[in-house]
């Protein structure tokens, strides 16, 4: 089995990875963080260059990709699901 | 090499001005369009010399003449240019003794003038300025290059033709070259205004002070002013389904990819179009997005070298500046191999770091430096490519 990375984690504080593959459901997405390897499994299928999550996000959490926030969960997310517009969206303003 | 300052040395040649350049030319520049074909004319005749296709000088209104002047005098004062020889009509309110004047206040390199009418004619105006020409490159390639520090080197960065690869490591890998840059006391240049809203908050908190942080604001404002006053807007649509399909979600996460290049360190200042810093370390110059007329104004304002990050390919070039194209899409990298220098796809595969490569940037900034050729050099592409902003339309 390849230990190579198939996804990128850009700052090490992100809530989401991208996927440099496109994964199908039950596959292992690998990022570095904090200079060792980590693992997630992915509990849906995830076009090439689109996020995963890293850790379980609620609702209305802020969400972190290049260490700043990039928008906002409208749903829980859990570690290992497809991120995008179903699920979050631009922070509102507060 | 590292990058804590050891070996961080280049050749370049020394201005009169202070200014260090990585490439030696002369510039033949045309003070209003009607001289165009007269400066072509003229520097494929001379081995050294540059030219532009300058698009205005004439029928504009006193704001736009304003631009071209700032442009071409930042153009004639970028340290790459040895010296220039000024070719006007001779009716064009843009005209030689006007230009003469503006190019003297911002350098004292040498500068010499014809005017098409008084020298009787194209043909005449061309053996008067290739002999004026022959005599400048004769002294422009008397000089030596000598040693210079990496200090002195002012380095745009762009992107276009952006894909997914550009915002996840060909932007953070140049955002850790601008850090690694700046540290050693460069000078790191991006701008591209258009594509920092949305995430115009997180550049603006790295405003060293406040009237830095107002000033980026307000450039912000008024590109959004600007568009919707002819009807447009850029945040309706955005991220557009393409970029959607892309991966792409929110419009902060695709502005964050962009400003990603500018790095992390301190923003020292906001410059208008074509201007040239104050400051050293991270700069902010408000451009248009359009890459063309964003390089061509870091140019003016004084950058030796652009890097130029890619995912779906751009061939654009430089007469004045080399520039160095980067792709992290590596189909790309072989499928237009002829228009990219370095390849950042290892990134994306685990096998490198970012800042692992961001070292080897910084070794091939240097090599280029000392006049290793990019590609767009090597080819010639980019012999003419400059373009300028207008306010509004020719009169």
């Amino acid at each position: 089995m390849s230990l190579k990375t198939n996804a990128i984690l850009i700052a090490d504080n992100d809530d989401v990875a991208t996927g440099i593959v496109a994964f199908a459901k039950g596959e292992v997405g690998r990022y570095i963080k904090d200079g060792k390897i980590r693992e997630v499994i992915l509990t849906e299928d995830i076009p090439k260059f689109h996020k995963f999550a890293v850790r379980d996000i609620n609702k209305s959490e802020f969400v972190c990709k290049y260490g700043e926030i990039i928008g906002e969960a409208i749903a829980d997310i859990n570690k290992g699901s497809y991120v995008h517009d179903h699920n979050i969206c631009s922070p509102k303003v507060r | 090499m590292n990058t804590r300052g050891d070996n961080m040395k280049f050749l370049g040649y020394r201005r009169p001005d202070g200014t260090v350049g990585i490439r030696n030319h002369v510039l033949i520049l045309p003070t209003v369009g009607c001289a165009n074909e007269t400066c072509r004319i003229i520097a494929q005749q001379l081995q050294g010399a540059i030219s532009l296709v300058n698009q205005n000088g004439c029928g504009e209104v006193a704001g736009n003449t304003k631009i071209t002047q700032n442009v071409l005098a930042g153009l004639a004062a970028n340290p790459n240019v040895y010296g220039t020889i000024l070719v006007g009509l001779g009716c064009e309110p843009n005209n030689v003794n006007s230009m003469t004047e503006i190019i003297a206040a911002r350098t004292n390199k040498p500068l010499k003038a014809l005017i098409i009418q008084e020298e009787g004619g194209t043909v005449n105006a061309i053996r008067t300025a290739v002999r004026l020409g022959q005599q400048m490159i004769q002294e422009a390639s008397s000089c030596c290059r000598e040693e210079a520090d990496i200090s002195e080197l002012m380095l745009g960065i762009e992107c276009g033709g952006s894909d997914a690869t550009s915002g996840l490591a060909a932007n953070p890998i140049m955002g850790c070259v601008s850090d690694m840059l700046i540290d050693l006391g460069g000078t790191a240049m991006f701008s591209e205004t258009p594509e920092i809203i949305g995430a115009e908050h997180v550049l603006a908190n790295r405003a060293v002070c406040p009237e830095t942080r107002k000033r980026l604001i307000a450039a912000c404002r008024h590109c959004e002013d600007e568009l919707s006053n002819v009807g447009e807007s850029l945040r309706s649509g955005q991220p557009s389904p393409g970029n959607k399909a892309g991966g792409i979600t929110t419009l902060e996460e695709k502005s964050l990819g962009c400003i990603h290049k500018g790095g992390t360190r301190p923003l020292m200042e906001v410059v208008d179009y074509a201007q040239r810093p104050t400051q050293k370390g991270l700069v902010y110059m408000d451009t248009p997005g359009y890459d063309l007329l964003s390089v061509t104004a870091k140019i003016a304002g004084g950058c030796q070298l652009i890097v130029f990050t890619t995912g779906r390919g751009n061939p654009i070039g430089n007469p004045f500046a080399p520039v160095l194209k980067v792709t992290a899409n590596r189909d790309l990298f072989i499928h237009m191999n002829d228009n990219l220098d370095m390849d950042f796809s290892a990134v994306l595969d685990g096998e490198k770091t970012i800042k692992h490569m961001a070292q080897d940037v910084m070794a091939e900034i240097l090599k280029v430096s000392n006049g290793k050729m990019t590609k767009t050099e090597i080819y010639g592409f980019g012999f003419t490519e400059t373009v300028m902003s207008r306010m509004c339309n020719y009169i």
